[in-house]
């Protein structure tokens, strides 16, 4: 893969989040926290829109990497939650090369990377470095 | 408030050590869960690296809970994901992990109030080599705060 600093990483999309995948990964992960699942966790008896799960964040994330370079490329994720991903939001992971290195014959990109909401909200920001050959 | 003397307490802990193994059924509903390309291959999406170590160690997300003093379920949020990826995880390879909680530090913000940042690292190994090690905070907001942060 020809890659330089600055280069864009193509961004991954997805949309509307939903509860049946929010509700999914609380099985697999046995996280019992009732606002992944239950909307009626708002208080004095008010639904609340689902909260996406962390990991979910991050997943996007990786997914946008992966189909970039593929599935065994991530070699550090490193990331920052910064705000929410509601049920019914849309994401875009995104990211730029900020720099190459090479080691031991293999060729390397480190990333800034983000995702946000689709009203432009910052959701997490962070760094990854992928190897690009 | 619990005293942060008493969290501060949890500096050093040590996870009971234990392992964990990649089913492919699980790969598959994770990666449907995020929405990723179904798995053509033995190698497992990258957010198990939140799924594994702590599975691999025998805590559920309770017993962290519980450990760590959360006031409740959803008192706590998620800080930072630091995964550090030596050798790609794969379905059906039975993972060794050790860990440790590595800080405690009670903390303001603005959006959540009084919490605590507990920093824990665990590593996985695969026949004795790194495969890989993750350094994750996690915010357990204590009762006078305001939760506005993002969940684990």
């Amino acid at each position: 893969m020809n890659t330089s600093v600055g280069d864009p990483i193509p961004t991954w999309s997805h949309g509307p989040v939903t509860a049946e995948r929010m509700a999914l990964m609380a099985a697999i992960l046995r996280d019992p926290n009732p606002i992944h699942f239950d909307p009626a966790t708002g208080g004095n008896g008010e639904t609340a829109p689902r909260i996406n799960q962390g990991p979910l964040n991050v997943g996007y994330i990786a997914n946008m990497l992966t189909d970039w370079t593929g599935s065994a490329s991530i070699k550090r994720l490193k990331v920052r939650f910064v705000a929410n991903v509601f049920e019914g939001d849309y994401v875009k992971a995104s990211g730029v090369v900020v720099a190459t290195h090479s080691k031991d014959g293999e060729e390397f990109a480190e990333c800034d990377v983000k995702l946000t909401r689709s009203n432009g909200d910052l959701v997490l920001t962070g760094t990854a470095t992928v190897r690009i050959s | 408030m619990i005293p942060v003397e008493q969290m501060k307490l949890l500096e050093g802990y040590r996870f009971p050590p234990g392992s964990y193994k990649i089913e492919h059924w699980e790969n598959y509903l994770l990666t449907e869960a995020t929405s990723g390309k179904k798995p053509t291959s033995v190698y497992a999406h990258p957010s198990f690296l939140f799924h594994v170590p702590l599975a691999a160690v025998g805590l559920t997300y309770q017993e962290i809970f519980d450990l760590c003093l959360a006031e409740s379920a959803d008192a706590v949020r998620a800080g930072e994901y630091d995964w550090e990826i030596f050798k790609p995880l794969e379905e059906s390879i039975e993972y060794q992990a050790q860990g440790q909680i590595l800080s405690v530090e009670r903390k303001v913000g603005n959006q959540a109030g009084v919490f605590d940042a507990v920093v824990f690292a665990i590593e996985l190994s695969d026949s004795g080599q790194l495969a890989a090690r993750v350094t994750n905070t996690w915010l357990f907001l204590r009762s006078n705060s305001n939760p506005g942060g993002q969940t684990k």
